[in-house]
């Protein structure tokens, strides 16, 4: 296991956050430290599914999901794969990465790096940002074309295909230098992008960018984030359009 | 049919997290039906209550001869009876009839806002604070000219307010320089509502699915106030207008994915 001594993880109770750990685990990488922020149990928090708040894993091959050579096993807890792993963590009790709780902790660690995947709809404000680490975060759309907010249904409608892209967050939305970027083709089950699709080619992604760093020690740029377009949630109506969809 | 479309029925400018769009469930194929089942009532309403009007207000007015020419030009070639099962042709006869009717009867008072729309576009600036009924109005005489074209004033000052729409689901009464916070009330109808029909208007030959993503929120957000619409005769015209083009735009994009 190659252990990035310069990066750590924010994570959430989220298939995002177990995706990007079963797949680092599976590639033989981790982060040296995972902050894990907690969520009240009884809420459903935006990024999350049902399978999040089982408290353990179904050891039942059927909920393994095998897609682009990831594995991911969406009912595995977080919590699971870090012991498993043998990932140093610790439990925040707050689900806000721009409270002075989340602040305060991030500054106290070493890792100029965190891997960014906190819940949903959060976006990183002055504070945050100001703690001079860098964010290392994989948006869930090709780059620079699709900013924004759910945008791999729009490039499913627009153009039958997904993307995920990892950057250094900065305060403009999803406009940090593009470290890499993939296109994918579209899930066979388009009603599991959310949960399921989606965290896998981010991972995916994420894996692909840890690599490149492990392999070359410096975070080279693909190419730049100017130009493209910035999308809003997507309206139900076309969700269904994206996918219904042949 | 069993199922109803939720996205409308809560008021939407009160609550504005009432039945957010993040995450929204997967509802199958059905979920179109109940999507035009709900418009269609809403249009049933709206033109239960246009055929009882004897005169038109002059912004009224302005709306309906706009939409009109819109829709005609619009429903030339297309068949759109399927799923919403909106005769257009019919509702033409119905509206031309009615156009006629309103013009023989001109109102005295005026309710359009005293601003000269090509000037006002010409001149407004980013770094000015915005009127926005004086935007929205001028924006909507900007349909009624030439087609626009990319990167121009009306263009960009319409991504603008999209972008205010999609971030804040309101639409306030004034936005400060910087075209970032809005300031005001944001319960202003007509708003909401000319600017529904505007977009609709300005991308109805093209929309982008960013632009049908707007016009299907502000839409919702006016059905969802339907009972305060049914009151306001311009707000009224222009809802009217701004869904049926929405169905027109919502059924072709169906039909181009195969999916009618």
């Amino acid at each position: 296991m190659t252990v990035l001594k310069d990066v750590a993880m924010i994570a959430a109770n989220t298939g995002r956050s177990k995706a990007y750990l079963q797949a680092m685990s599976q590639f033989d990488l981790a982060p040296s430290f995972v902050f894990v922020m907690k969520e009240d149990e009884k809420l459903l928090l935006p990024g999350q599914s049902q399978n999040d708040k089982k408290k353990t894993g179904s050891n039942n091959a059927s909920f393994r999901n095998e897609v682009l050579g990831v594995t991911f096993e969406p009912q595995e807890p977080l919590e699971n794969t870090l012991q498993i792993s043998k990932i140093p963590f610790k439990e925040i009790y707050n689900t806000d990465i721009n409270s002075s709780h989340v602040i305060k902790e991030v500054s106290s660690r070493p890792e100029p790096v965190f891997i960014y995947s906190g819940y949903g709809g959060q976006i990183l404000r002055k504070g945050i940002l100001g703690t001079e680490k860098k964010f290392l975060h994989v948006h869930g759309g090709y780059l620079p074309d699709y900013k924004g907010s759910t945008t791999n249904y729009y490039s499913l409608i627009n153009d039958n295909e997904c993307g995920a892209s990892s950057l250094f967050l900065n305060q403009e939305i999803d406009c940090g230098s593009i470290l890499l970027r993939r296109k994918f083709s579209p899930p066979e089950d388009k009603k599991q992008l959310d949960y399921i699709y989606e965290p896998i080619i981010r991972a995916k992604v994420l894996v692909e960018t840890l690599r490149a760093y492990v392999d070359t020690g410096v975070w080279k740029n693909e190419c730049d984030n100017l130009g493209g377009d910035t999308y809003y949630i997507m309206h139900p109506f076309l969700r269904h359009v994206a996918i219904l969809a042949g | 049919m069993t199922g109803i479309y939720k996205y409308s029925a809560e008021n939407r400018i009160v609550n504005n997290c009432s039945c957010s769009y993040m995450y929204t469930p997967f509802e199958g194929r059905e979920f179109f039906e109940f999507f035009f089942f709900s418009r269609k009532d809403f249009l049933a309403q709206a033109e239960n209550r246009i055929s009882g009007y004897r005169e038109l207000t002059p912004l009224s007015m302005e709306i309906f001869d706009n939409g009109l020419k819109k829709l005609s030009d619009l429903s030339t070639g297309r068949d759109i009876k399927r799923i919403s099962q909106i005769d257009i042709p019919v509702k033409l006869e119905s509206l031309n009839k009615k156009a006629a009717l309103f013009k023989s009867r001109p109102t005295a008072d005026t309710d359009i806002p005293i601003v000269n729309p090509g000037e006002y576009l010409a001149t407004v600036k980013v770094t000015d604070e915005v009127n926005t009924m004086n935007l929205v109005y001028s924006l909507f005489k900007s349909t009624s000219s030439e087609p626009l074209k990319e990167d121009t004033d009306p263009v960009k000052w319409m991504e603008r307010l999209l972008g205010r729409f999609e971030v804040t689901k309101r639409i306030y009464e004034n936005y400060l320089p910087g075209f970032r916070k809005g300031v005001g009330a944001f319960d202003r109808i007509i708003n909401y509502s000319l600017y529904s029909y505007t977009l609709s208007a300005f991308y109805v030959e093209n929309p982008t699915m960013k632009q049908l993503n707007a016009l299907l929120k502000l839409n919702d957000l006016l059905c969802s106030i339907s009972k305060d619409i049914f009151q306001n005769q311009p707000a009224l015209i222009a809802s009217y207008f701004s869904h049926m083009f929405e169905i027109v735009l919502a059924e072709d994009l169906l039909r181009k994915k195969n999916l009618i």
